[in-house]
């Protein structure tokens, strides 16, 4: 019994790191209708430089901060470059050759090996669960991604950017036709994920072990994730994210190796019920 | 238009026979890199046949490659099964992935299509890595014997060539007369207008699933010719390179032609097999020809050369 509920919980804060990984991947599509195909390479690139930070001042937070801010550059680079074809398939195609040059740089810059990044010195009392020990990161990834969805909720239920995001999601050319600049949205929406995702890379740097073809394996949660919750949705991909979580934990823990069919099972039935996902809305 | 056909026609001379007779003025290396363009390029025609005469993007085409290529590695080092009953049996195999998978995305259209099978796509490749007991896991299947062809075992280069060269001739063609069938020209015009095309009496959904599978089929092929000319089947036929390389082949050949496939193909693999030669960052200048190709050739070499006002099928966004 205290098996399944510690696997439970396992699964939750599982499902905190993926919410913030998927967050920012439905936010870009959800404004510019663009499936970011480096948001893996983002991630791997925002733990790498975390894990080289962390490695040379011995500092977690300054390695997380350096981190989101190093991806957040490289999203407005990203930005600038798709910017330069029309139509969403196209920029969807592009983000793909983009993402295999970040995946490479990374290769080369930081070799093959899988890396995990140290832990902070905060969490590193194990807290005492079900008679277990059980490792406090964890719950603080919980919390950051709970911290991080109430941001993004207050953003844009109650900002004037919230609006505006809203609106260019909802009806582009509306929402342009009333004066407000897409293009200006579009640059602060990519700049916003790059750096949440540089966030997600570095905390999940410390909670899972990354390296070459991770960006590949993040992608595909970030894309179950947010095709499960309903692309463009944020409490979506929270949805989304708690319901992966738990199938590829509880999964994992019970039917090893063909984990990954229940996962598949999971978004077949749903999208059998809900072909736009669980929150997700008729185009 | 006379002149047009008799130039059509030489040009197709020139380049059976340079295929041909490759092997006797090309090092065998060349003729093994060849041997891959071919599996590539018909995979890459798969794609386009989905791209260019259906209006839909679909990423999951390595998956069925993939998944033929498993059958036949799996098949021959782990079951011991007949080659005559492996190869339609794989291709059986991919066509029944690209039908499950067809069945989930079919109701997605535009960039939504790309997002379903990318996702599915990449969860076979999760199959192919955590499903030890069957695909052997991250190494995969290796060393994979090839069958005898009226004697000539195709584990020498020039006869597994020529072989590949055959059978991609012989889809070539069945893909040509597909895509100016009537059943192509229905898929054309749904491609264009498929609300028009329902209002016809089309079956639109229906059109558009049989042609998913039959990409699949071929790209089923081309798993087989790929898998015979590496001798290797790992979740890495089935990783975002692998992707990359095969949307790469049907940009740079141009998505509006099934032979744009071919040409891409052979562009590509010779590309990654230079770049490679000189450094091993190739896949970072495989990404920057990638990018450089959506940047600036939207619609591929041959796409400008022979129709400069056709816009690219995926240039429609919804």
């Amino acid at each position: 019994m205290n098996q399944i509920l510690l696997q439970f919980v396992n699964g939750i804060t599982y499902a905190g790191l993926l919410f913030m990984i998927a967050s920012g991947f439905t936010l870009i599509f959800g404004v510019m209708r663009v499936i970011n195909m480096s948001h893996g390479a983002f991630y791997i690139l925002g733990a790498y430089i975390a894990y080289t930070i962390q490695k040379q001042t011995g500092n977690w937070v300054a390695g997380i901060i350096v981190g989101s801010i190093a991806v957040g550059i490289t999203a407005l680079i990203v930005r600038t470059l798709v910017s330069r074809v029309k139509g969403a398939l196209p920029q969807t195609v592009l983000t793909l050759g983009i993402a295999m040059m970040i995946g490479d740089l990374c290769l080369y810059i930081w070799g093959g090996l899988p890396r995990t990044i140290g832990e902070p010195t905060f969490t590193m009392n194990p807290i005492h669960l079900l008679g277990s020990t059980y490792p406090t990161f964890r719950f603080f990834v919980l919390a950051l991604s709970c911290v991080v969805g109430g941001g993004m909720w207050y953003m844009l239920q109650r900002t004037q950017l919230g609006r505006i995001l809203r609106a260019g999601t909802d009806n582009r050319p509306m929402a342009s036709a009333l004066g407000i600049n897409i293009d200006r949205i579009f640059t602060l929406v990519f700049i916003l994920t790059g750096l949440l995702t540089g966030l997600s890379g570095a905390v999940g740097g410390t909670y899972i072990a990354f390296g070459p073809g991770s960006d590949f394996s993040i992608l595909t949660y970030a894309l179950v994730v947010v095709i499960m919750g309903g692309m463009g949705s944020i409490p979506g991909s929270a949805l989304g994210a708690l319901m992966v979580g738990l199938v590829d934990s509880i999964g994992r823990a019970y039917v090893h190796e063909v984990a990954i069919f229940l996962l598949m099972g999971t978004l077949i039935i749903v999208l059998a019920f809900r072909p736009r996902g669980l929150l997700g809305r008729e185009e | 238009m006379k002149a047009n056909s008799v130039y059509r026609i030489v040009v197709i001379a020139v380049i059976l026979l340079l295929a041909v007779t490759a092997p006797y003025w090309l090092p065998l290396y060349y003729i093994q890199l060849l041997d891959m363009s071919l599996s590539i390029g018909l995979t890459a025609m798969s794609f386009i046949l989905l791209a260019g005469y259906c209006g839909m993007i679909s990423f999951a085409q390595m998956a069925f490659y993939a998944m033929a290529a498993y059958v036949i590695g799996i098949g021959t080092m782990d079951l011991g099964w007949p080659n005559w009953v492996l190869l339609p049996l794989s291709v059986a195999g991919a066509s029944f992935l690209s039908a499950i998978f067809g069945a989930i995305a079919i109701r997605a259209k535009g960039v939504y299509f790309l997002m379903m099978t990318l996702a599915l796509s990449q969860l076979f490749y999760g199959v192919g890595l955590e499903w030890e007991s069957v695909t052997h896991g991250w190494n995969g299947v290796a060393g994979i014997t090839r069958p005898e062809i009226f004697g000539v075992s195709l584990l020498s280069t020039t006869p597994r060539y020529y072989t590949a060269l055959v059978v991609t001739i012989i889809c070539y063609l069945m893909l040509r007369r597909l895509v100016r069938s009537p059943f192509g020209l229905a898929l054309q015009g749904i491609r264009d207008n498929p609300t028009k095309m329902a209002a016809l009496g089309f079956n639109v959904h229906l059109y558009r699933y049989i042609a998913i599978i039959i990409s699949g089929a071929f790209a089923g092929v081309g798993g087989v010719l790929g898998v015979y000319s590496t001798g290797v089947v790992s979740p890495h036929t089935n990783d975002l390179s692998a992707i990359v390389r095969v949307v790469l082949a049907a940009l740079i050949g141009g998505v509006t032609r099934l032979e744009g496939g071919i040409v891409g193909a052979v562009v590509t693999v010779l590309l990654i097999s230079f770049t490679s030669r000189y450094t091993s960052r190739y896949w970072m200048v495989v990404g920057a020809v990638f990018m450089l190709v959506m940047l600036f050739l939207p619609n591929g070499i041959l796409g400008i050369k022979l129709k400069k006002n056709t816009d690219v099928p995926s240039g429609r966004s919804t």
